[in-house]
């Protein structure tokens, strides 16, 4: 009997949800996170990152490094997209168009569990913020600062040198500004700034000792801005641009150059008031305020391996400000709080005689939906074996009985 | 009774069975022969002199509680520590006139420790590769031998130019940047002065005896009682000489506290009760900080006192009172930055030359210790075996009682008794045996000798899986945690596990293969923790630090992944037999191959589930400790190829891309994986689950593992080539056959 011939729809529909491209997209898979391990080494795992995993259109095609300097003529699409069309696939063949019988209950539901990890994946990919929140016993705080996101901060100086609450340009105002200038109006302060040459890696040079590229800015005081190679195994984005100071009352605007591993503000004065402008990790607040009561660090006898990290704070909601509540986080029992997660992350001994714990604050839509995911794989995968297993023993038993059989 | 033909085809079969067993000894052979060429076979050499010790004395010191490496340990798993580190053996082999003797590494350190002058005669020292020797103009004779400190001494000084050279490097360009042999020089040279640091370490050199004055220890406690009554006399000497005698003491104190830093950090044999602290802290350790702070204060002062002296020149009777003016302050300053446990309190100057010295006593503890450690030196210098086991039974009376293991748990007799108990040697050996009775089972098949040798040898395995197991549970108790924390711990559990699991079958189905396969999974892995223990030469079981400091988490996530490398691995092990078994027409009935390929494809099915669920609780524990459930770290990423690679497998067969001998190859492909998940990637130096270790000679046995495992999937490759060839011939000639029969038939007659 002739094939009944499938028009296109079908055979897209086929093709993706054919064993063919599960099992490639599963082999390219595998190929990606063994070269990216191998690779790890000498581009660092933030190099990995960005080479075989990212998202960017513009990184769709990898082409593998040996030993750090031969590259592969082998283009492999990024793992990023391969996940996409093998979430794709499990949607498709192992979900919509798999034979629903008993016999497929079990491969059904890992399937399901499977794919939802590939969401979470997607997930965490696009929507998690993981920030760092460093404490002095003592101190208050109600802020974070996030990683690899920077800002412009500008404040006003007291007499005595205290910062006054900042003005803040967040990451997402200034990223774009490589080529193009974007002014920003403060409503309470006496001037505006022009924000330019936004570099994502870049370091200060003096006139004296450097020659100034094409992609360089103009010099300021002797010194001027330039682009750098990104640095992965240092796992360090150093932003820099340049800042043009515009006073309302006529004065001639000033030139300033940020950088964020500059670490102090760059000050100048309008209508005899001392501002200051810097470029430090954009700040994140949070819905709950946090105060270092005590941290503990132990180490083995004799060795620097640790042993015990804990930190117990006083921390309070958003909701219920006057209520203060005490917290100890150690290491594997973090703290929860709206969405928001706290884990002790580094420790060292007191600075300047005040105890000091690390924190890292993470917020992740997808923070619990791997332990559902985990659940459901691994009912799924028990079901479809368990049932193999039992038609397996079903055949062998019948099997021994025919043969007792024919012996007798 | 059995006809001709029938008799020929039972020895043919029988021929088959003992070329496919040869050919298992010859690649376990390979394998063993690797492992067996990174150690060293020099004959015995004479020690003239060497006394041997009393059995009872050895036996006494064996547990003497210890504190290394952040946990209490009997003095017996320190010294094989220490053995292997740098004697690459468990034992040391001698010549004690014309007799062989085998030294064992508590009797070999206690050599050190107590009479480094024999010890300096024996061939302690491993080392790999002898070019790092003939670089410094050393007679060698082999690639790999041993030498003894005595041999080495004359080249200290270039070898010590060598690793100043090494250390630069280092510094300026990290550790990567070494060369194989300077990495050599590197780990050879620590080991050196880490052999200096044990040598007579509670006592003081010549050359520091010299230079500071002190004999002991407790001279110097002593010395600080004289300084005191003779501040006195020098004080009537006149200013001058107040200060000189001043000086004469800060400096001789600073010199031997400088050579007992030095020494400290390696001197963690004796614990010492530390009241307050949570934890013993080892005499070594109080020494380091004491003289650490002594170290500092005195820099300080040196520097200020000079300071003083290019200020005031020459001291005459002009600038005495002003210059003693300055220097009070910067004396009191010296004398208040003191460790408590050393200090005196500061003079107190009213006038030039009328101080009130106010003495604090010193810590009796530290100094009780000190002296308990001369009275242990005394004891076993002596000659007598009586004095000796005295001296150790009263130094443990003193010590032993006091002991607080804390959260990590130990047991110092628990420890003696593992030791000696050598489960997983006891586990190889008798699967040896096992093997041994397999190929006779083999070799008499089809009669009742070769029915009882089968229950023998089924018997034989249990008892190894009981042995390994018992290994584990004991390991388990004494540190007080899930039984896989380390590198080390995976393997006896895999063995253990896998035993079970491959008993199991065997019981249910008795076709005698995962026997076989049993014996040299077990063998294979256990001599690979045994080799892997005395390479590495750490305490494989290290207190875990912090973040793994969960029985939880160690008890699912760990438990579970190890679960998945030992279905990974019996799957592997199990397509070897088939393919070769193939290869050598062993297996060649469709039921027995039938019975193979369902096995490994239920053993990929369990490494699925196991390294699945496993790959994702590591994922909720990182989140819960670090923020992330996943990282993309080597050992995750190791994990996800596991994961992947089953999923290939499976989904290849169902969707028909594979049958067979397609199921067999990528079973082996898949050990691969597992190496590299298990193993390789701990190499890698990078992660937050390195292990810190990258030894040239490791990376290059996995490689070699890599090329065989290639070679065996090549092999089945071929031979599913050759299968088809022939099946497809043998097609078209029945086709042809047909066809002329057909022909045949329509010919007219």
């Amino acid at each position: 009997m002739a094939k009944k011939n499938k028009n296109v729809g079908m055979l897209i529909l086929d093709f993706f949800s054919s064993y063919l491209l599960c099992i490639a997209c599963l082999v390219i898979l595998g190929l990606l996170v063994w070269f990216s391990t191998l690779e790890m080494k000498f581009i660092g795992l933030s190099g990995a990152l960005d080479k075989y995993y990212s998202s960017d259109l513009d990184k769709f095609f990898v082409l593998p490094t040996i030993n750090g300097d031969k590259v592969l003529p082998l283009p492999l699409p990024g793992a990023y997209w391969v996940c996409a069309v093998l979430f794709l696939n499990m949607l498709v063949g192992g979900l919509i168009r798999i034979r629903k019988s008993w016999r497929n209950i079990g491969a059904v539901i890992s399937h399901f569990g499977i794919a939802g990890l590939l969401v979470v994946g997607f997930v965490d990919h696009h929507e998690s913020i993981h920030s760092k929140m460093e404490t002095f016993q003592g101190n208050t705080y109600d802020y974070t600062t996030k990683f690899d996101f920077t800002s412009i901060e500008v404040s006003e100086f007291t007499a005595e040198g205290d910062k006054k609450k900042p003005y803040v340009i967040k990451h997402d105002m200034i990223v774009d500004l490589e080529d193009g200038m974007r002014r920003f109006k403060f409503q309470d302060l006496p001037f505006d700034l022009e924000v330019r040459n936004f570099r994502e890696h870049a370091v200060v040079r003096d006139v004296a000792n450097y020659v100034k590229s094409q992609e360089s800015g103009e010099s300021v005081d002797g010194f001027f801005l330039q682009p750098a190679k990104f640095d992965a195994s240092q796992d360090y984005y150093n932003y820099g641009c340049y800042v043009q100071v515009k006073p309302k009352n006529g004065e001639p605007p000033r030139q300033i150059i940020l950088c964020r591993s500059m670490g102090f503000p760059q000050t100048f004065s309008v209508d005899g008031k001392l501002y200051g402008v810097e470029m430090p990790n954009e700040i994140w607040p949070m819905p709950f305020s946090v105060e270092l009561i005590n941290s503990v660090g132990e180490h083995y006898p004799g060795t620097n391996r640790p042993s015990k990290f804990q930190s117990t704070i006083a921390w309070t909601g958003k909701d219920d400000d006057s209520v203060e509540k005490l917290k100890t986080i150690k290491m594997n029992e973090p703290m929860r709080y709206e969405g928001f997660t706290l884990y002790q992350a580094n420790w060292s001994e007191p600075i300047n005689g005040l105890e000091f714990s690390g924190f890292e604050v993470v917020n992740n839509p997808a923070d619990q939906w791997p332990k559902a995911c985990m659940w459901i794989s691994a009912a799924g995968l028990l079901i479809h074996f368990a049932l193999r297993l039992f038609k397996y023993l079903v055949r062998e038993t019948k099997k021994q009985n025919a043969n007792q059989e024919g012996e007798a | 009774m059995l006809t001709r033909k029938g008799k020929l085809k039972l020895m043919n079969k029988k021929i088959r069975i003992l070329g496919f067993v040869l050919t298992m000894l010859v690649i376990l052979a390979v394998a063993g022969k690797g492992i067996r060429s990174l150690m060293v076979s020099e004959p015995p050499r004479e020690i003239t002199g060497y006394q041997q010790w009393n059995t009872e004395v050895v036996e006494e010191m064996r547990s003497l509680p210890v504190q290394d490496g952040g946990r209490i340990k009997p003095f017996q798993s320190l010294a094989r520590r220490y053995m292997y580190a740098m004697h690459g053996d468990r034992g040391m082999k001698i010549l004690v006139n014309g007799e062989r003797v085998k030294l064992t590494p508590t009797e070999w350190m206690m050599d050190v420790i107590f009479r480094p002058g024999i010890a300096d005669d024996l061939p302690v020292f491993r080392v790999d590769n002898s070019a790092i020797l003939e670089q410094v103009d050393m007679e060698v004779k082999t690639l790999r031998d041993r030498y003894s400190f005595n041999q080495l001494k004359p080249h200290f000084v270039k070898l010590q130019e060598m690793f100043d050279d090494v250390k630069s490097q280092i510094d300026s360009r990290g550790k990567a940047s070494l060369s194989n042999e300077q990495e050599q020089l590197y780990s050879f040279m620590q080991l050196l002065q880490g052999y200096v640091g044990l040598r007579n370490p509670f006592f003081i050199d010549e050359k520091t005896q010299e230079q500071s004055g002190y004999t002991s220890m407790k001279d110097f406690y002593a010395s600080n009682q004289s300084y005191v009554e003779n501040l006195g006399v020098a004080q009537e000497a006149g200013v001058v000489s107040l200060i000189e005698f001043m000086d004469g003491k800060i400096i001789s104190d600073a010199i031997l506290m400088n050579v007992i830093n030095r020494r400290a950090s390696y001197s963690n044999l004796v614990l010492n009760p530390t009241a307050g602290e949570r934890a013993w802290s080892s005499i070594g350790k109080r020494f380091e900080e004491v003289s650490s702070v002594y170290g500092d204060a005195f820099s300080g002062y040196s520097q200020q006192v000079i300071a003083l002296k290019e200020k005031y020149g020459a001291l005459n009777t002009d600038n005495l009172s002003d210059y003693f003016k300055d220097y009070v302050p910067v004396y009191k300053s010296y004398m208040d930055s003191l460790p408590p446990v050393q200090k005196m309190k500061a003079p107190e100057f009213d006038v030039v030359g009328n101080e009130k010295v106010v003495l604090e006593r010193f810590s009796e503890g530290l100094i009780n210790e000190v002296e308990e450690l001369e009275r242990l030196q005394l004891a076993l210098s002596s000659e007598e075996a009586g004095k000796q086991q005295a001296g150790i039974i009263a130094f443990k009376e003193k010590y032993a009682d006091q002991i607080d293991f804390g959260d990590e748990g130990g047991s110092i007799s628990g420890e003696i008794i593992l030791n000696k108990m050598n489960y997983f040697n006891y586990g190889i050996a008798i699967l040896l045996f096992a093997g041994v009775m397999m190929i006779a089972m083999c070799l008499s098949v089809g009669t009742m000798f070769g029915r009882i040798l089968y229950w023998v040898v089924f018997g034989l395995v249990s008892m190894a899986c009981l042995f390994t197991v018992a290994g584990i549970v004991h390991r388990s108790w004494i540190m007080d945690r899930s039984p896989i924390g380390t590198l080390y711990d995976t393997m006896p559990f895999i063995v253990g596990t896998g035993l079970i699991l491959l008993l199991l079958i065997e019981w249910i189905h008795k076709r005698g293969v995962m026997l076989a396969v049993g014996i040299v999974f077990g063998v294979a892995i256990l001599f690979l923790a045994k080799s892997f223990e005395i390479m590495d030469a750490s305490d494989t079981m290290d207190p875990l630090v912090a973040v793994l400091k969960s029985n939880y988490w160690l008890s699912t996530h760990v438990v579970m992944i190890t679960l998945g490398y030992m279905g990974g691995i019996v799957a592997a092990i199990i397509s070897h037999f088939y393919l070769i078994g193939r290869v050598f027409g062993v297996i060649d009935d469709k039921e027995t191959k039938r019975y193979l390929t369902t096995i490994v494809y239920g053993m990929i099915a369990f490494t699925l589930l196991f390294s699945l669920v496993g790959t994702i609780l590591g994922g909720i524990w990182a989140a819960d400790s670090w923020g992330r459930f996943w990282g993309w770290d080597p050992k995750e990423n190791g994990a996800l190829l596991i994961v992947i690679w089953m999923l290939v497998i499976l989904h290849s067969r169902l969707g028909g891309y594979i049958r067979e001998v397609g199921l067999h190859v990528c079973s082996v492909f898949g050990f691969v994986v597992i190496v590299f998940s298990w193993w390789h990637v701990n190499f890698l130096g990078i992660g937050l689950h390195n292990y810190g270790f990258t030894s040239a000679d490791a990376m290059g046995s996995i490689w070699n593992f890599y090329y065989m495992e290639f070679l065996i999937m090549f092999a089945g490759i071929v031979m599913a080539i050759i299968g088809t060839v022939k099946k497809n011939n043998s097609k078209i000639d029945k086709q042809v056959t047909a066809i002329a029969e057909k022909s045949a038939l329509n010919q007219p007659l």
